[in-house]
């Protein structure tokens, strides 16, 4: 027992360190990405102003009931407690992660300063939860388990099939569609108009889906830290493009990301 | 109206004549009910997306209704399909899972109407979409055990791309019902011609005692599938205990029992605090 609760309390503080240092990582993919795009572009650490200057009183509850839920799904990941206590069950962290699209919803303000219309932003997300519930499936449906670990493992030495490709594209499609709306999130919004839990949530998704896709998806013998920061720069480099060609559409990779993964189950 | 539910109804009939029949616990019984309940959460999962953004009450719970009904049918399809190998444990998951979506339609149904009515529906929407610690989320959980502990090497080998459907058809409506109970919530509140009478505790309390009433029947079950399983048995017995009571395995962390009680009622305070004021101002 008290060996538990040390291994849940230095897991505490390291997904608290990772969260704290999730700004300056996005930082990172934010200021490549911004590369090709008209405008001036911001600092690496613009993300740590903005939520500086994000609105921190008088909050409604759903930002803060988004950041609790998307926080508990992160600490299924390796990086966060998830190594500490082998945990991650991929229907749990779809659930939350939908739960916290609709705390958004349902206790949030209108739009949350971002201008983007709720219809759209709970259409997305219902696009969303779909896709990831089939990533993550497509997964354990290879290793005939739920939980993330044994996924994870049992993708070793299989990731230069067919089907496996068509997972990892899929998966990134939907990692590009969420690191191109943040992108936005964060820069087309006015500081003052974000709520600080809002916008650290945001934050924290786009980390918790790249960290998931490194664990997944990406083929490097390497540790998770390591392999997350590979991912990132995949993800900066594949914003790049998207931004320099003009080819936002984040619909249509939202679109993709579940026919993709689907056609990979099938393939398999 | 009796176009919209005439598919789903005739799915949810035909469904009920197998199993009379007793058709239904053969083979090909087996997959005909699990794809008759994919076929119908699929139809009404799309009704109710479409209710959810006119904001159509009646329309709305009937969908809702409709789409456990066929999370039901699609589970006892499977636990039908399971029987056929020789691990009696696997199909129990699986009639449970069931019984916890037809718990899940009946309690959560009756806190929509109750709140719908008494304008405390955020909460009653919050329980209906299946989110973690509720009904429908056990259900979905046990389902995709269920699903992944068919045995594929004793299985034909079509069976592995119907569970790729299954899991497919799983991922794309629960998505679709979430978003629909935010777009059920979206078009209610903003439809300004309604009268929305003053919020009070006890009303905001209704789906909280739905909730909470909807927690016996998963210990209920956890208990028969305590005494049923044995020892060896494939299936993470453990897992599943911990899920329910938060004291063992991998699930001690978060105690969902005794974290989803008092999550619910501060929803349930703040939400009542915050439509006094709405009231008042």
């Amino acid at each position: 027992m008290k060996f538990l609760m040390i291994n849940i309390g230095v897991g505490l503080v390291q997904a608290v360190a990772l969260t704290l240092a999730a700004p300056l990582l996005l930082g990172i993919v934010f200021r490549l990405a911004r590369i090709g795009r008209p405008g001036p572009a911001d600092g690496l650490l613009f993300l740590y102003e903005r939520l500086g200057a994000a609105r921190f009183h008088n909050l409604s509850l759903g930002p803060t009931l988004e950041f609790v839920c998307v926080f508990l799904a992160a600490s299924m990941l390796p990086g966060f407690l998830g190594a500490k206590i082998t945990f991650g069950d991929f229907p749990l962290l779809t659930a939350l992660l939908g739960m916290a699209a609709l705390a958004a919803a349902l206790y949030g303000e209108e739009d949350g300063g971002s201008g983007v219309p709720q219809k759209q932003v709970l259409f997305e997300a219902g696009l969303f939860c779909a896709a990831l519930f089939l990533a993550i499936a497509c997964r354990g449906f290879h290793a005939m388990s739920t939980m993330l670990p044994d996924a994870a493992f049992q993708f070793r030495g299989t990731y230069l099939t067919g089907y496996t490709e068509l997972a990892a594209l899929g998966f990134f499609s939907l990692l590009a569609a969420e690191g191109e709306g943040a992108l936005r999130y964060f820069t087309g919004t006015r500081p003052e108009a974000m709520t600080f839990w809002g916008a650290l949530a945001r934050l924290l998704r786009t980390v918790v889906l790249l960290m998931l896709c490194a664990e997944l998806f990406l083929p490097v013998p390497l540790p998770s830290g390591p392999r997350a920061l590979v991912t990132a720069v995949l993800l900066a480099a594949v914003l790049a493009v998207l931004g320099h060609f003009r080819l936002y559409a984040r619909r249509i990779l939202l679109t993709a990301a579940p026919v993709l993964l689907f056609l990979s189950i099938l393939a398999q | 109206m009796k176009r919209f539910y005439a598919a789903p109804i005739v799915f949810v009939v035909g469904a009920c004549v197998l199993f009379l029949t007793g058709w239904a616990f053969t083979f090909q019984g087996g997959l005909v009910l699990m794809a008759c309940g994919l076929v119908e959460t699929l139809l009404s999962a799309r009704s109710l997306w479409q209710a959810g953004c006119r904001g159509d009450d009646k329309r709305f719970s009937g969908s809702a209704a409709l789409q456990e009904a066929g999370y039901a049918i699609t589970a006892a399809g499977l636990g039908c399909l399971l029987l056929q190998y020789p691990n009696a444990a696997l199909p129990f998951v699986c009639f449970s899972a069931a019984a916890l979506f037809l718990a899940q339609l009946v309690l959560s149904l009756s806190g929509v109407v109750i709140a719908t009515s008494r304008a405390g529906y955020r909460l009653a929407l919050f329980c209906l979409a299946g989110v973690p610690m509720t009904l429908g989320f056990a259900g979905l959980w046990q389902l995709c055990q269920g699903a992944l502990s068919l045995p594929m090497a004793e299985a034909a080998a079509w069976v592995k791309p119907l569970l790729a459907v299954l899991f497919a058809v799983l991922g794309l409506t629960w998505g679709l019902r979430l978003g629909a109970c935010g777009m059920y919530y979206r078009a209610v509140s903003a439809d300004a011609e309604r009268e929305k009478p003053p919020f009070r505790l006890a009303e905001a309390m209704a789906p909280v005692a739905d909730f909470v009433l909807g927690l016996f029947p998963i210990l209920l079950v956890a208990q028969a599938e305590q005494l049923l399983l044995s020892a060896r048995l494939p299936f993470p017995v453990g897992d599943f205990m911990g899920l329910i009571w938060g004291g063992t395995g991998r699930y001690a962390i978060y105690s969902p029992l005794i974290v989803a009680v008092l999550f619910f009622m501060l929803l349930a305070v703040l939400d009542a605090v915050s439509g006094k004021r709405r009231a008042e101002s």
